[in-house]
């Protein structure tokens, strides 16, 4: 238990460090918002919080910490971004003696179409607007946990395909400085989940609704330009997936991330 | 050099607070009912369970011995815990389930590698023309060689899909013999099981069941009006067979037209009942048991087979199945009907 609260304060302590590091770069050279769409790869690495609460294994909360890897790509063209990311995480959840793995996953497409640019006192900001679509997977062995006679073990597993809006708020402070606020919301979603067959005769795929599902995501971060070709990326995420068509499940991450932007 | 101090340690504030969102957002479990679970599981297993004696364990001393724990026990911890309480009953039928009914605790009996000396894969080398699987998927027949029959229940789970035997027991009427596959068949329900009897039997048979306390529950299941297969019989047991499959096999062998080959089973000879935890999980334990038609407790000693054919995972790996190969060549032997 000990271990276990000392790693999750570690991942809080990550997110001052993170952000101080991006406050102290942005004292470098120049980097403006002509540039800011320039095609790019994004590689990015973190630490990340998860609080899970999957009712069909068990009513209990768990949480636990990982590491978390992304991969995006950013294209400017034509005055629209595209982005595109990948990220995983697995981590060891627990509730007090009990442990349970958990993967989690994402591969998310979003297109930008700039909506509003204004200047706020001399800097320039944008704001984006544009459709977002998505994949969100989840998974869950609870280690304990044995189906004896029906010989599988307690799992779980859960998949979201989604459509929404993705808004992005970009500011340049600075000219090699960008700090973007951004958040996807889903406006309907199709959703499987593992569900107990003995028990439940409900269908495994269903239409959802934001309410019935929910694969959230909002993002904060910085960016430094460090020279013409890379560039240091820092920030957080807030994942939520919520699914209430069949046993409840809330997954809710916090991330803390630092990574590189490679311009191609 | 202050305002610096200060901006630090706001944005240490803030991001505090950004990165408890997910606990924020998904609330822990309200009060744990641990100890109050723990005392009814004992006490449900104390008034209920039938074989303390068969198994000598002194259930009070377990009480003594994991109250305190459990007065400790947070969380899910309830579970390893009740794990651990029943360790020592070896009982393939005790469950603990979560709230939501999903099986948290079991034991898994010694020969559950017994599972791998069986596969319908290997089944299929037997088989001139595929097997046909129905009933939910949960049985398959067919022909193995040119005349004998073959047909596998992967379980005897309640369900109307029982019904698909009559079906198959249609087609295969013409056999000169049949093999009754239950490997690696945990039971389920006698509903299903007595169904199937049903239509192999000759004249009522009565199956006993017993309580703690020396009381019996019996009934009898009545011969099929309709439908009977008259031929030579071998049901196929192995270690993984199980509970109601093992009971099946039991009353089957009364039958003189019928043979027991292959491994003897696992050994789970409890009829269960579910009961509530005051927490809403529930505990699925044992409450009545079945004897061999010798006595013997089913528990632990299982069935032994008429004709022991024994398999190894590496004989399937191989591709053989000694026990299928055994059944058919004990029925080619049989003059026809």
């Amino acid at each position: 238990m000990i271990g276990c609260r000392s790693r999750a304060h570690r991942s809080r302590l990550l997110v001052p460090i993170v952000l101080c590091l991006a406050a102290q770069m942005s004292a470098q050279t120049a980097y403006g918002p002509a540039r800011a769409n320039a095609p790019e790869l994004l590689f990015a690495i973190g630490g990340a919080h998860h609080a899970v609460r999957d009712e069909l294994i068990t009513a209990q909360r768990y949480t636990g910490n990982s590491w978390w890897h992304s991969l995006a790509w950013r294209n400017g063209r034509h005055g629209s971004v595209l982005l595109l990311t990948f990220d995983v995480a697995s981590a060891q959840v627990s509730n007090y003696q009990v442990t349970a793995r958990v993967l989690t996953g994402g591969l998310r497409l979003s297109f930008l179409y700039p909506v509003v640019r204004r200047n706020l006192k001399g800097r320039p900001f944008e704001l984006s607007l544009g459709p977002h679509t998505g994949l969100v997977l989840y998974s869950r062995t609870q280690n304990i946990a044995s189906g004896g006679a029906a010989m599988f073990d307690a799992y779980s597993l859960a998949a979201v395909c989604l459509v929404g809006p993705r808004v992005q708020l970009t500011l340049y402070p600075r000219e090699r400085l960008t700090a973007e606020a951004a958040l996807e919301l889903p406006l309907l979603s199709v959703g499987g989940k593992l569900i107990d067959l003995r028990e439940d005769k409900s269908t495994l795929v269903k239409v959802l609704p934001p309410w019935q599902g929910l694969a959230a995501r909002a993002e904060l971060g910085v960016c430094q330009s460090l020279s013409g070709r890379f560039a240091l990326r820092g920030g957080y995420c807030f994942s939520l997936l919520r699914l209430s068509a069949w046993d409840y499940l809330l997954l809710a991450t916090d991330t803390v991330h630092l990574g590189v932007a490679v311009r191609l | 050099m202050r305002s610096v101090r200060a901006g630090l340690l706001l944005l240490a504030a803030l991001s505090w607070c950004i990165c408890s969102c997910a606990d924020l957002l998904a609330p822990g479990q309200t009060r744990d009912r641990n100890l109050q679970d723990f005392e009814a599981a004992w006490e449900i297993a104390a008034t209920h369970y039938p074989f303390f004696a068969f198994k000598r364990v002194n259930w009070d001393s377990m009480y003594t011995a994991f109250r305190p724990r459990a007065a400790q026990a947070r969380g899910d911890d309830i579970y390893p815990l009740l794990c651990e309480l029943f360790l020592p009953l070896r009982d393939v039928h005790i469950q603990v389930q979560s709230e939501a009914g999903y099986p948290m605790v079991n034991y898994r009996w010694p020969r559950v590698g017994d599972v791998a000396t069986y596969s319908p894969t290997v089944v299929r080398h037997y088989c001139r023309y595929p097997l046909r699987v129905t009933g939910e998927n949960n049985m398959e027949y067919g022909l193995v060689g040119d005349t004998i029959g073959y047909l596998h229940f992967a379980t005897f789970a309640r369900g109307e899909w029982i019904r698909a035997v009559d079906q198959a027991l249609a087609e295969l009427s013409h056999t000169h013999g049949l093999i009754v596959d239950v490997r690696n068949n945990f039971g389920g329900s006698s509903t299903s099981s007595d169904y199937v009897l049903a239509r192999f039997i000759d004249r009522p048979l009565t199956q006993v069941m017993y309580f703690r306390d020396g009381r019996t529950v019996s009934w009898t299941i009545e011969p099929c009006a309709t439908l009977r297969y008259a031929g030579r019989v071998v049901v196929l047991i192995n270690g993984a067979t199980l509970s109601a499959a093992e009971m099946f096999a039991e009353l089957m062998r009364q039958m003189p037209t019928v043979t027991v080959l292959g491994d003897t089973s696992g050994g789970g000879g409890g009829d269960t009942e579910l009961f509530g935890l005051p927490s809403g999980k529930k505990l699925k334990l044992p409450v009545k048991f079945a004897r061999r038609t010798d006595g013997e407790m089913i528990e632990w000693n299982g069935i032994i087979p008429d004709v022991v054919v024994e398999q190894t995972a590496s004989d399937v790996r191989k591709g053989t199945d000694k026990q299928l190969a055994a059944a058919i060549a004990l029925l080619q032997a049989t003059p026809p009907r």
